[in-house]
């Protein structure tokens, strides 16, 4: 912004420059005192775990031959399957068949692209990390070999778990639900939830970014805006929600669309998935069974 | 040629620890600047080769056994600043996992085999390779180099074992760690590794550098141009593959390598007694001690241990693979 005529001149007074001597005065501008960081911290945030929830194969990537044959599986089968390795290792007593099932874990994560296997190995190694931690104590009493013990049963079966959210996805995971017997209502109600979250999460970080793009220099502290921005939010779910019934209502949806994915016959993918699952488990009784 | 824990004394571990924090700096920074992120990946498979071969226990002269280590190999393959990093990534994993080779000793048992190993091995097979190599030629080189490589490496533990008893004994002359002077030591290691493992580490060396450089040349540090072609990791996984069925072959080896002794057996190896330092020493506990598995047979855990030592290397230098460049990214 250009300089009043009085303030040029008084600036013009103290110096003998060619220069205009406007352009002498100083025009104190300090954005970085802008307390920023956290809206910006969220943001990313958000957006990370918008990038999580849309997280599909993509088409360019090559899928591996362990995610072809496991993309064959019917997802309900698949769930039940890793709920019962699950309860396998968290009950096993001691720490053989937990390092036997750490092994096929890692076989099944070196066998895949780098970046998928960071989505496995990342939470694993953080629960498993709070695991020792918690556990630590337990040195003190004596019990040395549980920190261990926690530490890798909680690894495995946070990677198993990982492992199939990623393989599955949210369409899948609610079709692995259905099949359980999870009502069609709610079936329908997490499907929906799951896309709607992504649909506010993207205008959210639009108007977050916005927001503190717009205010650089007149508003220090931009997490002030934050309740605008949620209850911008939930203007848009309220309309989104509204929408998406009247829609369904027009087009005669019921709330059983649900049932036509879950309808498939056995495929020779479940049968062998079944009796993989079938040898983890006699393996688990085998190892208990000879260490008692 | 894995020092346990306690036939060093501390202070020459922690010597030899201090002494690889450089070269292991070095290394990486190396590694960042010459490897792409497939090649970084690739050292994954690499290591998880010396991994295996150190798996196969043969019978040595003297009763003890022996194995190769494939430093030089990694060294040829993708620079011996990768075999630095790869073998000590394998040592860790044998350590901590297996039980095999120190905890104390880790930075001793780099110094040999991830630092002397592969850079003396690569440095002879530049050597005898020469200018203009010839496919004969190379061979020759990549023999006369890991053979030259694991023999200095144990010339080198040798000298660390022997020097224990000259520098560290209680008042009545009785050493406190590793109870066998240099007149001991040095033919003990040498002369098993100059007659069968340093051919086996050269045999296995040639055989596994001409597979590679055959299926999957992109891989490699520099890869032979007269070779290249489409490359396939997929050969070169099914070799891993075969190596690891294969692992129970390594059982057949029965006694213990010289200096791997326990505590319970050195005693009866000619010393005459428990030497204190490791009669009273550290001592680690291992996850999966000497690769056994609760109540698996012993064949059965040896190759669920390689199964899960080759696939834990792989996802470990797959996951450090996301920091290096990009294929076809400048280096500099």
């Amino acid at each position: 912004m250009l300089a009043s005529r009085s303030e040029q001149e008084s600036c013009g007074s103290r110096g003998r420059e060619p220069l205009p001597e406007w352009l002498l005065c100083g025009s104190p501008y300090e954005p970085s005192t802008d307390r920023d960081s956290s809206m910006r911290r969220n943001v990313l945030a958000l957006t990370r775990a918008l990038v999580t929830l849309r997280a599909e194969p993509d088409p360019a990537e090559r899928r591996t031959g362990v995610d072809r044959a496991l993309g064959g599986v019917a997802p309900t089968i698949r769930l039940v399957g890793t709920l019962v390795l699950v309860a396998c290792v968290s009950l096993a007593r001691n720490l053989a068949f937990a390092w036997l099932m750490l092994a096929i874990l890692l076989v099944l994560c070196a066998v895949r692209p780098a970046h998928r296997i960071a989505q496995i190995v990342g939470p694993a190694a953080l629960a498993a990390l709070l695991a020792f931690l918690v556990n630590m104590p337990a040195v003190l009493l004596g019990q040395a070999s549980a920190p261990v013990r926690m530490t890798t049963k909680t690894f495995v079966t946070v990677g198993y778990v990982a492992g199939l959210a990623q393989t599955l996805g949210s369409d899948g995971m609610v079709a692995a639900l259905r099949g359980l017997g999870l009502a069609p209502q709610v079936a329908t109600v997490a499907d929906l939830a799951l896309r709607d979250i992504v649909v506010l999460g993207e205008a959210a970080t639009s108007l977050s970014e916005a927001l503190s793009l717009r205010s650089v220099g007149t508003n220090k502290d931009k997490t002030a805006s934050a309740a605008g921005v949620m209850g911008a939010v939930f203007v848009r779910a309220q309309r989104l929600a509204t929408a998406r019934a009247e829609a369904m209502e027009l087009r005669g949806y019921g709330l059983g669309w649900a049932d036509a994915r879950m309808r498939r016959r056995l495929r020779g993918a479940d049968v062998a998935y079944v009796l993989a699952m079938a040898a983890v488990v006699a393996a688990f009784v085998y190892l208990e069974g000879a260490m008692a | 040629m894995h020092i346990p824990d306690n036939y060093l004394s501390p202070a020459t571990d922690a010597v030899l620890a201090v002494a690889m924090v450089p070269i292991w700096v070095h290394s990486a920074h190396k590694v960042r600047e010459e490897l792409d992120q497939e090649q970084v990946s690739f050292v994954g498979m690499a290591a998880a080769f010396s991994f295996l071969l150190m798996m196969f226990n043969v019978p040595l002269p003297g009763g003890t056994t022996g194995h190769a280590v494939g430093g030089t190999l990694i060294a040829c393959l993708l620079g011996p600043h990768a075999a630095c990093l790869a073998v000590s990534v394998a040592l860790g994993i044998q350590a901590l996992i297996f039980g095999d080779g120190g905890i104390l000793a880790f930075g001793a048992n780099c110094f040999n085999m991830a630092f002397v190993l592969p850079f003396v091995g690569h440095a002879v097979y530049q050597l005898v390779l020469g200018a203009n190599p010839s496919g004969a030629r190379r061979a020759v080189a990549l023999f006369v180099g890991a053979y030259v490589g694991l023999n200095v490496a144990a010339l080198v533990a040798a000298i660390e074992f022997g020097i224990q008893p000259l520098l560290f004994a209680d008042a009545g002359g009785q050493a406190l760690y590793c109870p066998y002077p240099l007149a001991v030591s040095i033919p003990a290691m040498c002369i098993p590794h100059l007659l069968v493992a340093g051919v086996i580490e050269g045999v296995a060396t040639v055989a596994i550098y001409e597979f590679v450089a055959r299926v999957a040349p992109d891989v490699m540090i520099r890869p032979n141009t007269s070779m290249r072609k489409a490359s396939s990791l997929l050969p070169v996984a099914a070799l891993v593959g075969i190596l690891v069925v294969a692992t129970p072959l390594g059982l057949l080896a029965e006694g213990t390598a010289w200096g791997e002794w326990g505590a319970d057996e050195i005693a009866e190896t000619g010393a005459g007694y428990v030497p204190a330092g490791m009669e009273n020493g550290f001592e680690w506990e291992a996850l999966m001690p000497d690769y056994t598995l609760g109540a698996l047979p012993d064949a059965v855990a040896y190759v669920i241990s390689a199964i899960a030592g080759v696939a834990l290397l792989v996802v470990a230098f797959k996951l450090l693979s996301l920091a290096a460049r990009p294929r076809g990214a400048y280096a500099g």
